[in-house]
């Protein structure tokens, strides 16, 4: 196990070694000699600790030779990840000359990227079940219907946190019933049926007093809810609204609130909640009055087709005046405290069914139907849409064994409710089917154990669009793979390219590299209310800093620029709230759109506000959680974790009630020296961030403390920085660490397994070879797919009693 | 059975209390068919309902004038006059440290803690963990739903998990339903459901020996640990196929919340019922309206709001109208009961081994006041409490000691709640 990321085990060995790669030299081109040199600086300011005596740590380097770093490279490839970091000898010591260090890494990893072997192809187990979010997008791809995967199957397991390792995606019982059920549930989805019965759905609001326009619904409008809802048939359906008078006095009477129902962005209904009859009504009648005014809410009908809709219930928008209760409650956000709002509607239905219209998806399935076509028989209808279908969702040419399957399920259906149920249960068996649920490597016939091979064209294939678009792949690079085209480096380039340039690659920016930088973090820092009442509850800003986060890598992976942008770009995409969030004004609305960034703290992903509340706490700041996100991700280099007991930090001076601010707080903890070693090197990194809030959001006053933000800082070789431009610039003066990080998430992610030791030589060749390119995205990609990890297998060993 | 549940604790330990996966069609249908195989031979289950309305009882109206056994219904309680020898009305209590000055969306949190919000957690770490809770913590386990947070209407801050965390309540039956018998909204649709997956499974054992034939040894292993999955859900539609049509009919699924409330309260309480028999659930709490609701009870011919009705100023007309609707509650809680009675359950029934506190965490809705509460228990926590009676206890006397009181009943060790560190001996 490498010590990848937080997630993988820890190692005793090296643990409490530190940290960082900011220092790092570049080992490429150089050819060191004999090795006697640079061991020399082993020896002269490393077994001081690591010898056989003292073994600080578990680590003895006294009997370090050229020969001994080939026998066991897990070990040196720790070591000379912490020496590319510089974390030894720690701070304080007697240090080697910066010449010496980069001489000695160069050595030993040049060492270690010659020692010959295997492993890197794997014989391991590469069966490898859909995960939720590809079997999500298989479906979407395959069937043209959007289903929330997340609804219907259990969440995945995870490996060095990502979703997509073959060997953490284990079946159980739960799971088959799970999918099957879901294979159910999609294909009537997917095609509507006649028969069903009214059913229900629910749609809640987000929080928030809704004063501003929900995105997707009409211009000019106010709050409200968009729901978006597949519907079974045509027919006659029903929308009840959450009854809207039943404030305790009523005095919300007082305002007109015009409501409008819309569906698909057509009006279709609209009525007014209060003003002056309702009003009056309530002050004079009393009685019945709010009944009277809900029942305006009630069993709004519309008639409508099978397929996606959306329907929208909200208000038209007016002007209104600002009310006092801003000044006593002191919250932000402005507007009318006594305006509706449409805290949920249930839509039921269909009543009267009036049949099945053509929707994307019904298009897609039944593209042979024998009651428009008089020339085919319903058989035949269905060999042909089975043929069609199987084929992409087993991402192979069907077999005559998968038809007489499928027509089983055919016949099944058939026999209880005529051709559209047939097919029906032929789409449900296909989804149910192991080949749709599990990517299989075969092993080809007549090899020995350990021989190399590389995968067939058609495995390829699958691997190449689950990696690039977390999906199945499309007709034509199924076809380039039955045609045995990927074999040749030329198209298989050429189909890379296009797959990368395919709107269905934006996966790589929305699913990957929210998995590589751990961004499921970001789920449990509920901003705090207290202490953010600008960017907590309703507007709470984390799901548009995600968006923001996903179009920008998507900007720079599409665009494919160098992935140093990701860290330097000056550009990024807001919409008005992260515009204000930022201190940029001059952008309105909700919809999202790219902006230069003049202010260049914001620059790269150190000024992203995801990144900066992800590696936050909910209520402050953590220098700690800051330098640690950026050694463990932006460099690769993750610290050890603390040792266990340490005392959390004490936001009080003692003795005194005197509020500390967070350097005020980590001073005291860096005064334990059990602490000082680590931290001395991890804080002074969070410490430049520091004038970005909790939130993300600029000051340039601890709120508690009332005292200016200092964020200045010593880095272990005593350059001195001052706020984030200056931690940039430091950081980009060793590219190679970045790069070399986001390389070994690309590669596990593409490999579907976890990253080792003797993955890295391949990591560092890739890294060397894109730099002549300055890192262009593309020139990654297609060196990992070239890779052998990617392509290539080994015949296993026998395993005793394999079959059960 | 078990393996469901052993799956059911795997989810939770994997994603905590967020999205809920829609529960499939076998797990929700398994317990119906092996309730009974549940509990060990000589014990029957203890369950727990606690049924919580807002603002109030006119208290002259809900207690009867006599104590002792020989007491005459009174006018609100008199829906209940059918379970006389199943209930145990107790007056006078006071729920003195939850008695807040804040009362709207605060009075509700005291009832199942007797601790007020802003004490939660302060005392000791399960002060204000809610009496429901508690009960989960000792037979949470041995259902697949720990326990079901429901609200006619809305939503109340009742069931505490911890001090700092409330369980919401559901309150559209349609998902109460699916939470409960999961996939299919008929017999019919259920039917075909078990049959396509029977059909499925059988044809997807061939695939996956067919895809065998082709790997190397290591993924033989995996498509094999996926067949003995295969094999076990199939057996788990076996035994679906033989249970779904005993004993317990299971309705058609609601389409959402009805607009006429009495049918809305109907089937929220025929859902509880069904949870009961069904053995999904051994813990349930609802509340029938929320704190300061305005809704109006046009069914009673009631059209003014409940809210302000409720601060009635001693003006009789209003008294009667707040009679009028506790009265309906007890009728719509009648229906319930009437329900697990009829259930028999080894040599008893459903409502014999339940323990049910039906009341309201507030007394005088004019003043809001916690002093005396009106408190009612039904069931006998399988023979632990009489029932049949009425008993009065003295001024300041503790609302947690009956709250105690139904858990040792049930012999949950649980030894303090709220102010309380003892039970009512006379319950």
């Amino acid at each position: 196990m490498m010590m990848m990321r937080q997630h993988t085990t820890s190692l005793p060995l090296l643990a409490a070694l530190g940290l960082i790669g900011i220092f790092a030299p570049t080992s490429a081109g150089q050819t060191p000699a004999s090795g006697e040199a640079q061991l020399a600086t082993v020896k002269q300011y490393c077994t001081g600790c690591h010898n056989n005596k003292a073994k600080v740590d578990g680590l003895s380097l006294e009997g370090i030779t050229a020969a001994s770093i080939p026998q066991n490279p897990e070990l040196y490839e720790k070591v000379v990840r912490k020496l590319r970091g510089r974390v030894m000898p720690p701070p304080g010591s007697k240090q080697p000359d910066a010449k010496a260090v980069e001489s000695l890494v160069a050595f030993v990893e040049d060492t270690l990227n010659k020692v010959p072997h295997n492993e890197q192809i794997s014989d391991k187990v590469v069966l490898h079940r859909l995960n939720r979010k590809e079997y999500e997008n298989a479906v979407r791809d395959l069937l043209s219907v959007e289903i929330n995967a997340a609804e219907m199957l259990p969440p995945d397991d995870t490996a060095q946190g990502f979703d997509n390792i073959a060997s953490a995606l284990q079946v159980s019982p739960s799971f088959v019933e799970q999918y099957v059920i879901a294979a159910h549930n999609v294909a009537v989805k997917a095609m509507g049926r006649a028969d069903t019965r009214p059913q229900g759905w629910s749609f809640r609001a987000q929080p928030g007093n809704q004063l501003t326009h929900v995105p997707g619904l009409p211009l000019g409008t106010r709050g409200g809810i968009l729901a978006k809802v597949d519907l079974p048939a045509d027919g006659e359906y029903r929308i009840n609204i959450a009854d809207m008078v039943n404030h305790i006095w009523g005095n919300s009477m007082e305002y007109e609130n015009p409501l409008v129902v819309t569906l698909d962005n057509k009006v279709i209904y609209q009525t007014v909640i209060g003003g002056e009859e309702d009003a009056k009504l309530y002050d004079q009648v009393q009685s019945g009055a709010m009944d009277r005014v809900n029942a305006r809410l009630k069993n709004i009908k519309l008639q409508t087709t099978a397929g996606p809709h959306k329907i929208g219930v909200t208000f038209r928008r007016q002007s209104f005046a600002e009310s006092d209760d801003q000044l006593q409650i002191m919250r932000p956000g402005g507007g009318q405290d006594r305006l509706y709002r449409v805290s949920s509607f249930q839509l039921l239905g269909p009543f009267d069914v009036k049949g099945l219209s053509a929707t994307p998806s019904r298009d897609v399935i039944l593209t042979c139907n024998p009651a428009k076509d008089k020339t085919k028989t319903p058989e035949a209808c269905a060999r042909q849409i089975f043929s069609r279908l199987a084929k992409r969702a087993y991402r192979r040419p069907v077999t005559g064994a998968d038809i007489t399957e499928l027509m089983q399920y055919y016949n099944d259906g058939l026999k209880k409710g005529g051709f559209e149920q047939g097919v029906r249960a032929g789409v449900t068996g296909m989804l149910a089917s192991p080949f749709f649920l599990y990517r299989g490597e075969h092993l080809p016939a007549a090899l020995k154990p350990g021989d190399k091979y590389t995968i067939s064209d058609l495995e390829l294939a699958s691997k190449l669009s689950f990696f690039l678009w977390n999906s199945i792949p499309d007709d034509e690079l199924l076809n380039a793979a039955i045609k045995n085209q990927l074999s040749n480096p030329a198209v298989l380039e050429r189909q890379v390219q296009r797959l990368l340039a395919d709107p269905r690659s934006k996966t790589l920016a929305s699913n990957f590299v929210q998995q590589w930088l751990d961004m499921k973090r970001l789920d449990e820092i509920v901003p705090d209310n207290d202490v953010f009442p600008a960017a907590s509850g309703g507007m709470d800003p984390r799901q548009d800093f995600r968006t923001e986060l996903t179009l920008f890598a998507d900007s720079i992976f599409r665009g494919d620029r160098s992935v140093l942008d990701l860290m330097r770009a000056n550009h990024t995409y807001v919409n008005e709230r992260v515009a204000l969030h930022y201190g940029l004004t001059d952008v309105k609305g909700d919809q999202f759109r790219r902006v230069e960034l003049k202010d260049t703290v914001r620059w790269g992903l150190l000024g992203k506000g995801a990144i900066l509340m992800a590696a936050a706490y909910p209520n402050r700041t953590s220098p700690v959680l800051r330098g640690k996100f950026i050694l463990t991700y932006l460099q690769g280099v993750p610290p050890a974790q603390p040792p266990p007991n340490v005392p959390a930090l004490d936001d009080k001076d003692i003795g005194t009630t005197k509020a500390l601010t967070v350097r005020e707080m980590m001073a005291k903890h860096r005064a334990n020296p059990v602490c000082s070693t680590c931290h001395s090197v991890m804080d002074p990194l969070g410490f430049a961030l520091e004038n970005f809030d909790a939130t993300g959001a600029w000051r340039d006053k601890d709120r508690f403390a009332g005292t200016k933000i200092d964020s200045a800082g010593e880095l272990p070789d005593g350059t001195k920085i001052n706020g984030p431009d200056d931690l940039r610039n430091a950081l980009l003066r060793h590219p190679d660490q970045f790069v070399q990080s986001f390389t070994e998430g690309l590669l596990t992610y593409a490999m579907n397994r976890t990253l080792e030791a003797y993955d890295m030589p391949t990591v560092r060749k890739i890294v060397r070879e894109s730099a002549s390119k300055d890192y262009q995205f593309s020139s990654i990609v297609q060196a990992v797919v070239k890779s052998e990890q990617f392509k290539m297998r080994r015949a296993p060993q026998p395993v005793q009693s394999a079959s059960k | 059975m078990f393996i469901s549940k052993k799956h059911l604790s795997r989810r939770t330990a994997l994603q905590g209390i967020g999205a809920v996966v829609g529960l499939p069609l076998l797990e929700a249908m398994l317990p119906a068919g092996v309730a009974s195989a549940q509990t060990p031979a000589g014990k029957t289950p203890k369950r727990f309902a606690f049924i919580g309305f807002p603002h109030g009882a006119v208290m002259d109206s809900w207690s009867p004038k006599e104590t002792g056994a020989n007491f005459t219904m009174s006018p609100i309680l008199k829906p209940l006059e059918p379970f006389r020898k199943h209930m145990t009305i107790v007056s006078g209590l006071r729920n003195k440290p939850a008695e807040t000055p804040e009362p709207h969306g605060y009075i509700e949190q005291g009832w199942l803690t007797a601790v007020k919000p802003w004490d939660f957690g302060k005392a000791n770490p399960d002060a204000g963990v809610s009496l429901d809770q508690l009960a989960v913590r000792h037979i949470g386990q041995d259902t697949r739903l720990p326990s079901l947070e429901l609200g006619v209407g809305g939503s109340a801050r009742v069931s505490w998990r911890t001090p700092t965390q409330s369980l919401p309540q559901e309150s559209n039956p349609r998902a109460v339903f699916q939470k409960l018998f999961g996939q299919g909204d008929t017999d019919q649709e259920r039917a075909e459901i078990l049959a396509e997956t029977g059909s499925i499974l059988d044809r997807v054992q061939g695939q996956a020996q067919r895809l065998q034939a082709s790997l190397g040894v290591k993924d033989r292993v995996i498509v094999s640990d996926y067949l003995d999955s295969v094999r076990e859900i199939e057996r788990r539609v076996q035994m679906a196929t033989k249970s779904s049509n005993t004993e317990l009919q299971i309705p058609d699924a609601p389409v959402g919340t009805p607009n006429d409330l009495t049918e809305y309260f109907k089937l929220m309480f025929d859902l509880m019922s069904l949870a009961f028999q069904a053995d999904i659930t051994r813990v349930i709490s609802i509340s029938l309206d929320r704190e300061a609701s305005m809704r109006t009870y046009t069914n009673l011919g009631i059209a003014e709001g409940f809210h302000p009705l409720s601060h009635h100023g001693n003006n009789p007309q209003k008294l009667e109208k707040l009679v009028q609707i506790q009265n309906y509650y007890a009728q719509v809680f009648g229906g319930f009961l009437k329900k697990i009675e009829a259930s028999k359950e080894g040599t008893g029934t459903v409502l014999d081994h339940s323990t049910i506190l039906f009341g309201s965490n507030m007394s005088n809705s004019d003043r809001h006041n916690n002093d005396p509460l009106p408190s009612v228990i039904l069931g006998h926590a399988g023979g632990k409490i009489k029932g049949g009676q009425h008993v009065s206890y003295p001024q300041d006397s503790r609302h947690g000691d009956l709250l105690l009181t139904l858990l040792q009943r049930n012999e949950i060790p649980v030894n303090a709640i709220g102010d309380s560190t003892k039970g009512l001996s006379e319950v």
